[in-house]
């Protein structure tokens, strides 16, 4: 459990009333992370979603021993591990952290409890991880784009 | 009155002076005109530059005409027949250059404003020009703020004088690539993602874009979302070019000929050219 007070800042949970974010509050926690350590690894079961309260993270795929693509860095604000709420509930992407950052992660069963409770909050979330996704196949497709006329 | 005709096809020789590999793929080198005369050009200017045998092409200046040196800058991408030779050539070689040709950066326009530099790719390369212009008249010009994309760490360009800038007062630098390894520290993602991050004030600032063409159209919009006006916005358009003097038609935008109204136009010109972007 996190004070509320946590929440109020954070884009994903813009939209919801005072009230609903003192019960998603109560799914929460937050954690320090020192620099280079790993939040969680591709395949993982992701039984968080987590938030990027301080700090830089990136999220990367490990293409082989020792050799990493970093495809995108968190920073401030930004929710990550969305996996933990879309099936089959396994980490597409690993996360390290680039320097020491502060995290709240969000408990999967504990969130998907409230969402099949309450419907604002479930249209809330699902509708800020939506714009999330599609905010990052966007950047993937520019990206994409300029690796190969850049 | 005798009248010497001298051919706009004529280059002036030049030596290289120093030819450095910087990147896999791009060398810099200097250029001192043989009959000792600087070459006179704009920041946002290019030349035409021949290696004998082989052919020309237009390539930016990259220095300022601030810059201390007795010569002028180029970098170079090995892209094809004529850039592959000139890549080849030794130091001390003699090439040909016309130019400087073309409309630069409107420096008085630009005077006393903020200024957002937008640099995808080789476009860090005419940019560099203004950017040190900027810098050694940093009295006439508010805060500057440079946005620099590349692939990858290995793509970036002029690593140490982006630090140099960094250091510079009330100068914002800040750099992305689209794809990392481990050992990168620095942001990943599309240069638009840079934006989020920059505080600008869009009524005094004036955007300057340089890069490749498909990334027109994604600035563009971060850009006017922030409020830049649409005057302040300007582009260089690099364009195929031939003669470089309006003769050939081959960087023909509509009923512009890029290589005398361009490279760099304001976004309000070229937002009329349904080609251009
Ligand atoms: C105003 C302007 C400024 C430029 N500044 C720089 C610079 O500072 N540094 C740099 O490395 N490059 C710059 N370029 C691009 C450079 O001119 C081309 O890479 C070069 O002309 C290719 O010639 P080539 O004989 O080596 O290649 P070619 O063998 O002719 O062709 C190789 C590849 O380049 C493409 N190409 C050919 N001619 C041009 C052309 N005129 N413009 C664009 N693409 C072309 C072809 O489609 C092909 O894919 C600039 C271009 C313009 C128009
Ligand atoms: S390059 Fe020949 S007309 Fe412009």
């Amino acid at each position: 459990m996190v004070p509320v007070e946590t929440l109020k800042n954070l884009d994903v949970f813009g939209g919801l009333t005072e009230f609903e974010m003192m019960e998603v509050a109560r799914v929460c926690d937050t954690h320090d992370y020192p620099a280079g350590s790993m939040v969680f690894r591709e395949n993982d079961d992701a039984d968080k979603l987590y938030v990027l309260l301080e700090g830089r993270v990136a999220i990367q795929f490990e293409l082989g021993r020792h050799q990493d693509a970093v495809v995108h860095t968190a920073t401030g604000g930004q929710a990550f591990g969305w996996s933990a709420l879309v099936q089959p509930y396994r980490f597409t992407a690993s996360a390290r952290c680039m320097d020491d950052s502060k995290i709240l992660t969000v408990d999967r069963e504990g969130l998907r409890g409230l969402l099949a409770e309450d419907c604002h909050i479930g249209f809330i979330i699902m509708e800020k991880l939506a714009e999330l996704i599609s905010g990052r196949l966007r950047e993937t497709r520019i990206q994409l784009i300029s690796m190969v006329h850049g | 009155m005798n009248h010497k005709y001298v051919s706009p096809y004529v280059p002036r020789l030049a030596e290289l002076v120093t030819a450095r590999q910087l990147t896999s793929r791009e060398k810099f080198f200097e250029v001192r005109l043989q009959d000792g005369s600087a070459l006179g050009h704009q920041p946002g200017q290019f030349v035409e530059v021949s290696v004998f045998g082989v052919g020309e092409a237009p390539i930016s200046v990259s220095s300022s005409p601030t810059s201390q040196g007795l010569g002028f800058e180029l970098c170079v991408r090995d892209a094809g027949s004529v850039t592959h030779a000139l890549h080849e050539l030794p130091e001390g070689s003699t090439i040909g250059i016309r130019g400087p040709y073309g409309r630069g950066f409107p420096l008085d326009e630009l005077k006393g404003n903020d200024l957002l530099f937008v640099a995808g790719g080789l476009g860090l390369v005419p940019m560099r020009s203004m950017i040190n212009y900027a810098v050694d008249n940093r009295a006439d010009f508010g805060r500057l703020t440079l946005l620099y994309g590349s692939r990858t760490p290995a793509d970036l360009l002029f690593a140490d004088e982006t630090e140099r800038w960094r250091g510079t007062p009330d100068f914002h630098v800040a750099t992305t690539v689209d794809l990392a390894d481990g050992a990168w520290t620095g942001q990943v993602g599309p240069i638009t993602k840079l934006f989020g991050g920059v505080a600008i004030n869009p009524v005094r600032t004036s955007a300057l874009v340089v890069g490749p063409p498909v990334m027109f159209r994604f600035v563009l919009k971060s850009l006017l979302m922030m409020g830049v006006y649409e005057s302040r916005v300007y582009l260089s358009l690099e364009r195929r070019m031939k003669c470089g003097v309006g003769k050939c038609g081959h960087c023909q935008i509509d009923d512009v000929y890029v290589c005398q109204k361009g490279p760099v136009f304001p976004y309000t010109r070229v937002r009329k050219l349904p080609e251009a972007l």
